[in-house]
C-alpha cells in the first residue's frame, strides 16, 4: 500500500536523521579522554569559587577552603568539581563542634574551633553529591564529579 | 544545593550536556513532523472495545480471599508507616515511612499503573477499610448505610487539592529552611490526619465515590492506568487498546486541575533547585525585610513559586486551545478544553519518569536491603540480614540516565501528539481543518518537552 511504504520510509529517514545527529554530535571517547586523564599523577580537584587549577607540576596545590562561622559557610557553599578517579580535597574550618558528613560516600568526620580537617577521598562516585553539617543538616559543599 | 532536591535524595543527577540536549531537542522537531506527515485520517483510539482474558486465572488473582488479603497487607503498612515514623529514627533516609511513602509508592504506582492497569484499587488501604466496614454494618443492621450526593460539579478537584498539598508538604514545608528533609514523624501525623480526612469523606459520600472522586492517591494513580491495555470492569480482568482509556478520562470535571497539577508540581521541584534558584532566593530576601522568620520567608516564597509553575502550566495548554479555536470556531472553548486535556497523561508521566528515575532507582536499593531489614532505622533488627547494606551508586552510569530521561520525555511527546490528532480528526471531519487545528497542540508540546529538556540541562550554580 502506498501510503504504507510513505511512512515507512518516513520512519526511516527520521530514524537514519536522528541517528545521524547523534553520531555528529556526541564528543568522540578519544576528546573525553585528552581533557580528563592525566595519566598517574594525583590531580586534586580545583575549587570554581577559589579558581584554583590544580597544576601537576606543583608539589603541594592548594586545596579548597570551607569556613563555618555563625551557622552557616562563610562565603557561601564550596563547589568543588572533579573527574571519576581524581582525589578530592578539601579543608573544613569550623568555629562550632559539628560532624562533617559527605552524602553519598557517606563519609563522617568530627570537626571543631580550632581543630580543622581536611578531607581526601577518591572521586569514585559519579554525581552531585552534598556535603553537610550533619547536627544542624546545614549544607557546607557540593561535589560535582563528572565521569 | 542539589538540582531536583527531594526529601531524600543525598546524590543529584548531572545536567543533561549541550550536546545531548541539542540532540533531543532535534529530535523532538524531527519526530513531530513525521507525525504530521504520516497522520492517520481514522480516529484509532476512540474505540473503548474491551474483552475478556484469562477468565480463569482471574477467578484466582480476582477472588474475594486474595482482596481481603492484600487489603489486609495494606492497611498493615499504612499502620506501619506510622509506627515506623513515631518509633524510628528521625534520620529521614533510614527510616521506612519516607522511602515507601515518597519513592516506592508515590513513584512506583504511576509506571506500574502505565503499563499494567489500575494496580492501587484492589490495594488501597482506606477504600478496602472502608468497604469492610461498610459490609459489616450493612450485616449488622441489615440496610446499607444512606449517602449525601456528590457534588458532581467538584469532579477530580478536591483529588486536585490533596496533591498539591501532599507535594507541598514534601518539597516546600519538608526542605525548606534549616531542615533538609521530611522528618519521619511529620509523615506519620499527616498520615493519621489524611486517613481520617479519607474515612470522614467516605462515609459521608460513600467509599467508592469518594475513591473516584477525591482520594487523591486513587485518582491520581488511575489517571496514569488509563494508558494501559488491561481494565477490570464489572470485576473481570479484560484488555482494551493501549490508550484508549485516556479518551473518556477527562469527561469529569477537575480533570485538567489534576493533570496540569501532576505535570507543575514536577516542574516545580525540578526548577526550584536550578531554573528557579536565584528567582526564589530574591524572594525570601524580600519576604525576610518584611519580617519574616527564615523558615517561613523560605516556605512563602516556594509555595509563590508553585503556584506560578501551575498558573504557567496551566496557561501553555490555554494557549494551546486558545490557537485552535483562530482555525475554526464550531466548539466553545470550554468544549475544546475538555476535549483535549487527556492528552496531557503522557507528558505528566514522562516527566515524572525523566525526574526522579534515578532517584527511584537509586532509594529502591535502600527500601529492598537495609529498610528492610531494619525497617525502625534505629540497628535494633536485621530481619533479613540485609541491615548493613547500602546504596550502590555505581549501580548505574550517568550516560544511562540521561538516555532514559531523554527517551521518557520523547516518547511523553509523541504519545501526546499521538493523542491529539486522534482527537482532532474524531472532532473535524474535515482532514486539512484537524491538521491545521493540530499546529497549536504541536507547538503546545514542543513546549512541554523543551520545558522538560531545560530542566534537565539546567546546570546548578
Amino acid at each position: 500500500m502506498n501510503s504504507n511504504r510513505t511512512r515507512l520510509l518516513a520512519l526511516l529517514a527520521v530514524v537514519v536523521v536522528a541517528a545521524g545527529l547523534f553520531l555528529v554530535l556526541k564528543p568522540s571517547d578519544d576528546k573525553k579522554d585528552d581533557s580528563t586523564s592525566s595519566a598517574g599523577t594525583e590531580k586534586v580537584a580545583s575549587s570554581t569559587e577559589q579558581t584554583v587549577e590544580a597544576k601537576t607540576e606543583k608539589p603541594k596545590p592548594d586545596i579548597p577552603e570551607v569556613s563555618f562561622e555563625n551557622g552557616e559557610p562563610a562565603g557561601g557553599e564550596l563547589k568543588v568539581e572533579a573527574s571519576k578517579g581524581d582525589t578530592i580535597a578539601f579543608k573544613v574550618r569550623s568555629d562550632v563542634s559539628e560532624e562533617i558528613h559527605v552524602h553519598g560516600y557517606d563519609i563522617s568526620r568530627e570537626v571543631g574551633p580550632g581543630k580543622p580537617v581536611t578531607l581526601r577521598f577518591p572521586a569514585d562516585l559519579v554525581g552531585i553529591y552534598e556535603v553537610e553539617m550533619e547536627g544542624g543538616g546545614i549544607p557546607i559543599a557540593e561535589l560535582e564529579i563528572t565521569p | 544545593m542539589i538540582p531536583f532536591a527531594h526529601a531524600l535524595a543525598s546524590r543529584g543527577d548531572l545536567p543533561i550536556p549541550g550536546w545531548l540536549f541539542g540532540w533531543a531537542a532535534s529530535i523532538v522537531l524531527v519526530v513531530s513532523f513525521f507525525a504530521l506527515a504520516t497522520a492517520w485520517r481514522k480516529p484509532k483510539f476512540e474505540n473503548r472495545e474491551w474483552r475478556e482474558i484469562l477468565p480463569r486465572a482471574w477467578r484466582v488473582i480476582g477472588s474475594r480471599a486474595v482482596e481481603i488479603l492484600l487489603g489486609l497487607i495494606s492497611l498493615g503498612l499504612l499502620g506501619f508507616v506510622v509506627y515506623a515514623g513515631f518509633e524510628g529514627t528521625e534520620a529521614a533516609d533510614r527510616n521506612f515511612a519516607l522511602t515507601f511513602v515518597y519513592v516506592t509508592v508515590w513513584l512506583g504506582f504511576p509506571v506500574l499503573s502505565a503499563f499494567l492497569g489500575d494496580l492501587f484499587r484492589p490495594v488501597n488501604p482506606w477504600r478496602q477499610s472502608g468497604r469492610a466496614v461498610g459490609f459489616a454494618i450493612g450485616k449488622l443492621t441489615g440496610k446499607t448505610l444512606p449517602h449525601f450526593r456528590y457534588p458532581e460539579e467538584l469532579g477530580r478537584w478536591p483529588a486536585a487539592a490533596g496533591l498539591v498539598a501532599f507535594v507541598w508538604l514534601e518539597i516546600i514545608y519538608g526542605t525548606a529552611g534549616t531542615s533538609v528533609s521530611l522528618s519521619p514523624e511529620v509523615v506519620a501525623n499527616a498520615t493519621i490526619l489524611y486517613s481520617a480526612y479519607t474515612w470522614l469523606m467516605m462515609a459521608l459520600f460513600g467509599v467508592e465515590k469518594w475513591s473516584q472522586r477525591g482520594e487523591m492517591f486513587s485518582v491520581y494513580f488511575h489517571m496514569f492506568s488509563t494508558l494501559a491495555a488491561f481494565e477490570v470492569r464489572e470485576g473481570k480482568l479484560g484488555r482494551r487498546k493501549a490508550l484508549s482509556g485516556t479518551t473518556s478520562w477527562a469527561n469529569t470535571p477537575g480533570s485538567l486541575a489534576l493533570v496540569v497539577t501532576a505535570i507543575g508540581v514536577t516542574t516545580f521541584d525540578g526548577a526550584q533547585e536550578g531554573a528557579l534558584a536565584n528567582a526564589i532566593n530574591w524572594q525570601v530576601d524580600r519576604l525576610a525585610d518584611l519580617g519574616a522568620g527564615v523558615t517561613t520567608a523560605v516556605r512563602g516564597a516556594d509555595t509563590l513559586f508553585l503556584a506560578l509553575v501551575l498558573l504557567g502550566v496551566a496557561a501553555i495548554y490555554l494557549t494551546g486551545i486558545w490557537g485552535m479555536r483562530t482555525v475554526d470556531l464550531k466548539f466553545e472553548f470550554s468544549d475544546l478544553r475538555q476535549k483535549f486535556t487527556h492528552t496531557l497523561i503522557p507528558i505528566a508521566l514522562a516527566y515524572l519518569v525523566a525526574h526522579y528515575f534515578s532517584l527511584f532507582f537509586f532509594q529502591e536499593q535502600a527500601q529492598f536491603t537495609f529498610l528492610l531489614s531494619d525497617p525502625l532505622g534505629t540497628g535494633s533488627t536485621n530481619l533479613f540480614g540485609t541491615a548493613n547494606y547500602g546504596i550502590d551508586y555505581n549501580a548505574i552510569g550517568p550516560e544511562a540516565i540521561w538516555y532514559i530521561q531523554l527517551g521518557s520525555l520523547l516518547a511523553g511527546h509523541l504519545v501526546a501528539l499521538t493523542l491529539a490528532h486522534d482527537r482532532a480528526i474524531s472532532l473535524w471531519s474535515d482532514i486539512r481543518v484537524a491538521t491545521r487545528s493540530q499546529y497549536w497542540m504541536l507547538a503546545m508540546m514542543v513546549c512541554f518537552t523543551s520545558l522538560g529538556l531545560f530542566l534537565l540541562s539546567f546546570a546548578n550554580e
